[in-house]
């Protein structure tokens, strides 16, 4: 399966006989993991390995596999900081005009106009970034790499 | 006289009438075949859009399923044909303009004829749909055979 | 009502912009053109000798610029600041709407679309819900939305060419709705021209060309009139205590309601258009993907930054130059849609530094009219005809009713745009309320719950057109229409905005969709397992997609046992290929 192993290269037709050893042997396993790995064999990355994810179900309120859960706590953090950067402003002004409406110091915008204008993109940017940094961290946690030149691990 | 033959095909019928001829050459002159597929870059530009063509560039037409199944279907074809007269066939894949493609395939190969199956259009069809056999006819100083498709109508 | 009638009822000719020809502008704007197509040829596909071997790779900075150059439109450049300058606050909605929709997606779809790896939005609708109908209907959407976002361009192409080209009515049409033709004509021509030469889009040119002229005009405006040295973009906070009330003072021109409604909708329409997610399909993999949403969000914002500071000086040089701003009579949306423009010509700017920014404006719109064309004419040609009507049709073919399918675009569009509904923003926006109604939901459901199935899909995205059609009977119908004042129901327009109605579409069409889904059949185990292999952390190799992986037998598990072996003998042929295809690419 020159695809899908990144564990094996031998993983051809031997599929079978191979499984079954690593259902009794999981142990081994993970050595054999540590050792094409390069020495990750964390908890995390073990979980990963020995997750089925084309079994677990996808389900946005239920998330089925560990990897999933980490990685929704991530999303949900992320939209809830966005939402109130980008809806607050716009709700804080129409309910108190008067305080919302008045001007900054120094750069003198009205600090409605501020917040809207510059602070949502600004925010939705820099949350962008973070995002992408904790997805990072995450990969590199359960042992993942994303190898541009086509192979993987 | 003939060492070489370029079939290059599309997997219509059109084409398909044409290979009869070729390998019926091929078998008496004890030539080599080969199929030739083009994608025509156009079609993927009009039909798939622009980021397509991206893929393409970027080497990655193995990810493109129906694209490729529809190539190595043509190309297949004519080797299992081939295979069934002892013809040896090389199966071929390109992307570009398809006339220019083909002559410059059969030009870089060192082919001794070029066989092509033709619609025989006349009218405003052919002012439509143009002829690939007919430009490639005219790119190429290879000499061409073309047999024109004799439809039901 | 006759055509003739509708025809010359539009009478938009900016006031204070300086319609007549200009030598050196028009050359700018042809050049510009032609840069794109030179660009575009110089990096075509050159022809391919061997299919699988990796070209070169499109990094995360030259695909976030690519990101950035699909939202340079006559939206952007032009409607946006028009829209910061009438109508105030209200302005700042497509401010917010148009940036941070994109953390949306990078959330919740970029990797994901990346994983599933189609070839266009309706491909996706398609295959996921396994559904002709739903592929039928997902076609058709994106034609509409290529065809309602291009009426918007065509207004800003013709309001901007009246400054170049100047006042060219003829038979009877007034010097806009000329306009509209010439221009689109040049569309349509620059298109032939660029698919002539094979030459390929080239975003990140795309996108430095037009920044510059944008920004340039920016810098020189600020610099003209003292309003800002360094950074304009903070400098013109305080400019906005000299202006008239309403360029800042909340929910003057429009209610709260109605901002909300407009930035949920542009965020959703971010999230659902076709050629925004498309471009996830051609990332290298899913970190690419991630990042590259980055740099295009950095780009997108260097423009949104600009233009509310570039509103701020046009509406003050407007009330010191022509007149007031405000009130009655105001300045008309015509003038606003050039303001850019306009404040510009304004400040006494060298006339071929005004023609840059006007050819910014109008190589924005066309750049962007070719890209949405394409998107509809794929629809017609790949997703219609290829897929359903002919499946047997040859490469020719398909070229051909792809031709056609810009040609029709293309007529219509220009007969929509001789009497635009709206000003440019508000065009594009119904085309992103549309996205965000019928496309938004089906990507967000396919992906994020794989108990989404055809039945669900199909009544979703029925509702949803259906729910977007109303607001547009209610409000744009009627001004092409004569004898029918627009809207037709005030308390509908009020709530169910056609510039915001994805507000109440959205959250009907995602019940809809789920009530149903959950009522009927469950999806094939396939098509689960395929949105399971998109959420799968195990990186995909570069010549994957979901289906691959799936077809594949999946990763290498632990209770592998039976399924293996099934594996190993259904991918026997499979297998053959792909060695010999792999070995070109030279893997492991």
């Amino acid at each position: 399966m020159t695809h899908n192993s990144s564990h094996d290269p031998d993983d051809v037709a031997t599929d079978g006989e191979r499984a079954t050893g690593d259902a009794a042997t999981d142990g081994e396993r993970a050595t054999g993991d540590a050792a094409t790995d390069g020495g990750v064999a964390t908890g995390a990355a073990q979980q990963h390995r020995q997750t089925d994810y084309l079994d677990s179900e996808v389900n946005l309120l239920n998330p089925s596999t560990p990897y999933m859960r980490e990685h929704l706590r991530i999303v949900w953090t992320g939209f809830a900081i966005w939402a109130v950067a980008v809806f607050g402003p716009v709700t804080a002004t129409y309910l108190a005009p008067g305080a919302m409406t008045t001007p900054m110091p120094i750069i003198g915008f009205p600090l409605h106009y501020f917040l809207i204008a510059i602070g949502a993109p600004a925010s939705a940017l820099i949350l962008s970034a973070w995002y992408s940094k904790r997805r990072d961290e995450l990969d590199e946690k359960y042992g993942i790499e994303h190898d541009a030149a086509g192979g993987d691990a | 006289m003939y060492e070489r033959i370029l079939i290059p095909t599309d997997g219509s019928d059109v084409a398909e009438s044409a290979v009869e001829h070729a390998l019926d050459l091929a078998e008496k002159y004890d030539a080599e075949v080969h199929a030739l597929y083009v994608v025509d870059i156009d079609s993927v530009h009009l039909s798939l859009g622009t980021e397509q063509v991206d893929r393409l560039k970027q080497g990655r037409f193995g990810e493109m399923g129906e694209l490729k199944e529809k190539a190595d279907e043509a190309t297949g074809a004519v080797a299992e044909r081939g295979a069934e007269r002892d013809v040896d066939v090389v199966e071929h894949i390109s992307g570009g303009r398809p006339h220019k493609v083909i002559a410059d395939y059969a030009e870089d190969h060192e082919m001794d004829l070029i066989v092509m199956g033709s619609h025989g259009r006349a009218g405003v069809r052919r002012a439509l749909l143009g002829s690939v056999t007919e430009r490639t006819l005219r790119s190429t100083h290879v000499p061409v055979l073309v047999v024109d498709y004799l439809d039901e109508d | 009502m006759t055509l003739a009638a509708t025809l010359l009822q539009s009478e938009l000719l900016p006031e204070g912009l300086d319609v007549s020809f200009k030598a050196l502008p028009s050359v700018l704007v042809v050049g510009m053109l032609l840069v794109f197509l030179a660009i575009g040829f110089v990096f075509r596909v050159a022809d391919t000798e061997d299919m699988w071997v990796a070209g070169r790779s499109i990094g995360n900075l030259e695909n976030g610029m690519a990101i950035g150059a699909n939202w340079m439109s006559a939206a952007s450049y032009l409607g946006m600041a028009a829209l910061i300058a009438t109508a105030g606050v209200y302005g700042l909605a497509f401010v917010v709407g148009w940036t941070t929709g994109y953390f949306i997606l990078l959330i919740f779809l970029a990797a994901q679309l990346r994983r599933f790896g189609k070839y266009t939005a309706p491909d996706f609708v398609g295959d996921r819900f396994n559904s002709d109908t739903a592929r039928a209907i997902g076609a058709v959407t994106t034609f509409l939305i290529g065809f309602v976002y291009a009426i918007g361009q065509a207004r800003g192409m013709a309001l901007v060419g009246l400054y170049i080209f100047g006042d060219l009515g003829f038979l009877g049409l007034s010097g806009y709705q000329a306009m509209v033709i010439i221009m689109m004509s040049i569309t349509v021509g620059y298109l032939t021209l660029s698919g002539m030469l094979g030459a390929t889009k080239n975003m990140a040119v795309q996108y430095v060309i037009l920044i510059v002229a944008f920004v340039a005009g920016l810098y020189a405006v600020g610099l003209a009139n003292g309003y800002s040295t360094v950074l304009p973009h903070i400098e013109y906070g305080a400019l906005i205590a000299d202006l008239s009330a309403e360029f800042s003072e909340p929910f003057v021109n429009a209610s709260f309601y109605l901002w909300i409604a407009t930035a949920f909708s542009l965020i959703v329409g971010t999230c659902g258009l076709p050629h925004v997610l498309v471009r996830f399909y051609t990332v290298e993999n899913e970190r690419t993907a991630r990042w590259s949403t980055v740099w295009g969000l950095f780009f997108i914002c260097i423009l949104y930054f600009s233009a509310p500071a570039f509103a701020a000086f046009g509406t003050d040089l407007y009330s010191r130059n022509i007149g007031a701003v405000y009130g009655d009579p105001g300045m008309t949306s015509s003038a606003a849609d050039v303001i850019v423009v306009l404040a510009a010509q304004l400040s006494n700017l060298p006339q071929w530094f005004v023609g840059l920014v006007a050819a910014g404006g109008i190589a924005a719109a066309i750049a962007t009219t070719a890209g949405l064309f394409i998107a509809g004419s794929s629809a017609i040609s790949h997703d219609i005809y290829t897929t359903i009507i002919n499946p047997d049709a040859t490469q020719r073919q398909q070229v051909l009713v792809g031709r056609l399918s810009i040609v029709l675009l293309g007529v219509l569009t220009t007969l929509a745009a001789l009497d635009p509904a709206a000003p440019i923003a508000a065009l594009v926006s119904y085309a992103f309320s549309l996205a965000g109604a019928v496309l938004f939901p089906m990507f967000f459901l396919g992906m994020w719950w794989e108990n989404t199935n055809r039945e669900g899909a199909l009544a979703g995205m029925t509702t949803g057109l259906v729910i977007w059609f109303i607001p547009m009977i209610n409000e744009v119908v009627p001004t092409y229409v004569g004898g029918l004042e627009a809207p037709l129901n005030a308390g509908l327009a009020t709530w169910l905005p056609a510039i915001g109605s994805a507000l109440i579409a959205v959250p009907v069409v995602f019940a809809v969709t789920i009530v149903v889904s959950l009522a009927t059949d469950e999806p094939p185990a396939e098509t689960k397992r395929i949105v399971r292999q998109c959420h799968s952390p195990e990186p995909m190799r570069q010549q994957q997609t979901a289906e691959d992986v799936v077809a594949d037998g999946g990763e290498d598990v632990a209770t592998d046992g039976g399924r293996a072996t099934d594996d190993a003998s259904a991918d026997g042929g499979r297998e053959a290929n792909d060695a010999s295809a792999d070995d070109a690419a030279t893997e492991e």
